[in-house]
Order: structure tokens, then C-alpha cells, then sequence
């Protein structure tokens, strides 16, 4: 702060933040008391005047769109939908049935990543299957049971996200108005879809984003291949978060989504996780 | 409460869609296909690339909203899919050096290096005023752009749709008191580099 400013500048200043998101209408409690601070403030009224101008200017620089908009979308969904599966969304397991056909011994490199953790008789042929169990030195944790508390989940929450009242019997919540959340030892599902010309690597990258030790399988679904696999709530977040960094799109609104690591309180419980990969070309 | 005269809201057009219904998509892409678009276009800055996350972020709704079981709103779920979309293309293209700068104005070149007139809608405001906010708003998309991602996303979603802090906490994963400081920050930096 210039020391030399006339203008009212001090400690009753609201800090900026404040002024933005009072900007934002999300100040009620502090409303009033800032708008008669700023009938005396002209550094404050200024800076106000600023946000304003600034919003004005994004939202007419986003104002653009397209005037086929409406009509581009529709026909990429109708020709998404009408594509046979060998041109649009195509199901991973075509990919693993044609490799197997082509080259057993260079499907299971790609498959089980050439890595000392890989059974030696999955890359044999005569035992190939069109799925990979990758099996690590570490015992699996077992799933504890969460016993559902006596009066239900919140109404407003699904089975996968609870309040720490819920599971732990006290109250805990952040700073925000945000109640804290954690991930509960419950069947988690998600479906992810992924280009065509990225499947192979986000399956590979599989080895690197999942955990040393942890087991995990790729198994064949209708719906695509199929990720299974138990991790604790602070890994599967992990997960999540290295599959979107990948260039995996999810599509799945069930916890965890990625970048939540400051919204979830981990708790260490085991999740069981079933993730579908379906590409798209 | 009639289905003729109240407009249907989002969870029951899914339902109709589910049941068959391929209007009823066709409702939820022109209600909300604006603001897919816009977030995108917010993130990348190409209308391009911007008008493919779009089609992108409603082919991946289309398949699916089968499975979509409600646990958050659609929107919220659809503005998180065009965010996680428009993200992981301005880093692919970030990371391959193609996200470059260049006027809403500018003739875009097309891969076989012919030119192309993006078209973009008229203003509504009168000659004076629109040089006026037109020459501004130039400014702004130049220093929009040079904002740290995180500051930008959230100003983004603030503008878009004058989404709450908790909408814009819930799409991008934060918590509500680090949208307002990113908000707060993406403001500060424009207001001093704007020189406002």
C-alpha cells in the first residue's frame, strides 16, 4: 500500500477477496457493512469498479459461439450412434481380439507390460486369454464392512460419499461451507472414454499409475475392458487422477472425480473399483 | 402439474431419453450447448478447438446419460466433462507447442494451409460503444489467456453462467474458499496488468 495515499486505504479495507466475492453476491452476512464502506472508500470503489469492467469484458469475449452449434452436435451424436463399432466407439476388446489373432506373443508384451510380475504362462499361447491378470507380491487388504449408520445416508448424498458423522459418529467439516466428505469402502464404478489412438497407452500406463504390489485385471465386458482392482480411497483417487492426466475423459459422476484431493478426507479404506474403458476414434 | 405447459427440466428429458425419446436430447443439447461451448472456449481460446470439445463433451453425454444416475445435477456433470475435456486439450496442445495466440479476428489457417473466416455473431451494441468495449475486451482476451490455468478455469465458470462458487467448487473439485481466492487472484492479476 502507498503510504503517501490520501485516499482511505487502511486496515478497515476489506482484503480483495472479500470485495470479489462480495462482487459476486457471496457476501450476505458482510453485505452491508461493505457497501457503506465503500460510500467512504475510493480505493475499494475503484477496485470494484474493476472487477465489474473486467467481468463485463470476459463474458462479452465468451459470448461467442458458433451458429451451426446446435446442429454440428447433433450430427456428430447421430453419426457417433449410427457408426457400426469398427468405425465409431469402438469396445477395447476388438483391439485385444484382433491383437491375439495377429501376434499372441506381442499382444501379451502389450498386455502384461513385459514386467517380472507377469505369470509366466499368461504370455504362452496355449493359455493366452483375451484378458490380463496382473498379480503383484502383495496380499490384497481385505474389504472391512461398513455397517449403514442407524439413521440411513443423508438424503442429499449417495451411497458413496457420507459425512464423517456417518462413518466415524463425529462431526467434522471445513472451514467452507462445504461438508467434508470421504470416500466410503463401497463398489465404486466408472467408465472412462479414451481415444482410439490413446487406448494402448493408457493401458500401459496402467502398470505406472496403479501401485507396485497392488493386483489388478483387465478383463472383457460387453460394454469395453474392464479395469478391477482394490485400493485404498487415497490410491483410487491417485488413480483417477492419473488416468485424467493421460487424456482419459470420464464420463462417470460417482466419486472419485479427479483433482479432489482437497475435497476428500482419506480415511486408508479399501475401495473395490471396476473402471470400463471405451474408445472412441 | 402439466407436462404442456411447464417446461421440462433436465432430469426428466433424461428420463424421456432413457425411455426412447431422442427429442428430448435434442432439448438438452440447445439448452446447454452454448455454455459446453463457452467453457471451452474460455480454456483453449480457438473457436475451433473449441466447437470440437463441444460436439465431444454432448457425444460423450450421449453415451452416456444411460448410466447417468443423478448423484449431481447434469449440468454440473456436463460443465465437468466440457472443463476435463477443454483442460486435457490446451495441455495436450500446450505440450506440443500449438497453443498460440491469436485474435478472435484473426483468419485461421486449416491444415492444407488455406485460410479460413471464422464467423462470429454481431454485437449488440451501438458503433462507439462497441469499439469502445470491443478494444477492451481484446485486451482482456490477451491477458485472459496469459492468467495461470487454475485462476483462468475458475473466472471462466464464474462468467459463463454467473455460477455459484459451490457450482464452480463442485465442477472443478475445490473447495468453495479456494475458488473464491482463485476468482479473487484472476481478477487481481487482470486489474494490474490492465492497469485498472
Amino acid at each position: 500500500m502507498n503510504m503517501d495515499d490520501s485516499k482511505k486505504m487502511s486496515s478497515d479495507c476489506p482484503s480483495k477477496e472479500i470485495l470479489s466475492s462480495w462482487h459476486d453476491g457471496e457476501e450476505s452476512k458482510l453485505s452491508s457493512s461493505i457497501e457503506n464502506h465503500l460510500e467512504e472508500c475510493e480505493e475499494c470503489t475503484g477496485t470494484v469498479g474493476a472487477y465489474k469492467k473486467i467481468d463485463l469484458a470476459v463474458q462479452d469475449h465468451l459470448s461467442v459461439s458458433p451458429e451451426n452449434l446446435v446442429e454440428s452436435i447433433l450430427g456428430a451424436c447421430k453419426e457417433s450412434a449410427e457408426q457400426p463399432a469398427s468405425k465409431g466407439f469402438k469396445l477395447l476388446s476388438g483391439w485385444f481380439k484382433t491383437a491375439a489373432v495377429a501376434s499372441v506373443a506381442a499382444v501379451a508384451t502389450m498386455i502384461f507390460f513385459g514386467t517380472g510380475q507377469v505369470k509366466n504362462e499368461t504370455a504362452d499361447s496355449s493359455t493366452f486369454k483375451p484378458y490380463g491378470v496382473h498379480e503383484g507380491k502383495a496380499e490384497l487388504a481385505s474389504i472391512p464392512s461398513v455397517a449403514v449408520p442407524a439413521g440411513g445416508y443423508s438424503s442429499s448424498m449417495n451411497e458413496n460419499e457420507v459425512t464423517l458423522t456417518n462413518v466415524l459418529g463425529e462431526q467434522e467439516s471445513n472451514s467452507g461451507t462445504t461438508a467434508a466428505k470421504v470416500l466410503v469402502p463401497v463398489h465404486v464404478e466408472h467408465v472412462w472414454i479414451v481415444k482410439n489412438d490413446e487406448r494402448q497407452s493408457m493401458l500401459q500406463h496402467l502398470e505406472t499409475i496403479i501401485p507396485k504390489g497392488v493386483k489388478f485385471e483387465v478383463s472383457q465386458a460387453e460394454q469395453g475392458d474392464v479395469l478391477s482392482v482394490s485400493l485404498s480411497d487415497q490410491q483410487l483417487q491417485n488413480v483417477v487422477d492419473g488416468l485424467n492426466r493421460i487424456g482419459g475423459g470420464l464420463v462417470s459422476p460417482t466419486l472419485p472425480q479427479p483433482n479432489q484431493t482437497d475435497r476428500v478426507q482419506f480415511t486408508g479404506r479399501m475401495i473395490d473399483y471396476r473402471s470400463t474403458f471405451v474408445s472412441q476414434e | 402439474m402439466s407436462k404442456e405447459t411447464v417446461k421440462p427440466d433436465d432430469r426428466e428429458l433424461i428420463e424421456r431419453f432413457n425411455n426412447g425419446d431422442q427429442e428430448a436430447f435434442e432439448t438438452l443439447v440447445t439448452r446447454h450447448s452454448q455454455r459446453a461451448y463457452q467453457i471451452a472456449y474460455g480454456v483453449l481460446r480457438n473457436p475451433e478447438d473449441a466447437q470440437e470439445v463441444a460436439q465431444d463433451v454432448f457425444v460423450r453425454v450421449y453415451k452416456a446419460l444411460g448410466s447417468f444416475r443423478g448423484d449431481s445435477e447434469f449440468t454440473t456433470w456436463m460443465y465437468r466433462i466440457a472443463m476435463n475435456l477443454a483442460r486435457n486439450k490446451y495441455r495436450w496442445k500446450r505440450c506440443r507447442g500449438f497453443q498460440k495466440e491469436f485474435s478472435i479476428d484473426a483468419t485461421l489457417e486449416s491444415d492444407d494451409g488455406s485460410s479460413i473466416k471464422y464467423e462470429l455473431p454481431e454485437t449488440r451494441l451501438g458503433p462507439d460503444e462497441e469499439t469502445d468495449l470491443q478494444e477492451f475486451t481484446d485486451r482482456i482476451n490477451k491477458e485472459l489467456y496469459n492468467l495461470p490455468e487454475l485462476y483462468r478455469e475458475a473466472l471462466v465458470l464464474r462468467n459463463v453462467e454467473n455460477l455459484s462458487y459451490e457450482q464452480i467448487a463442485d465442477i472443478l473439485g475445490c473447495k468453495l474458499g479456494t475458488i473464491k481466492s482463485r476468482i479473487a487472484r484472476a481478477r487481481e492479476e487482470l486489474r494490474k496488468r490492465l492497469q485498472l
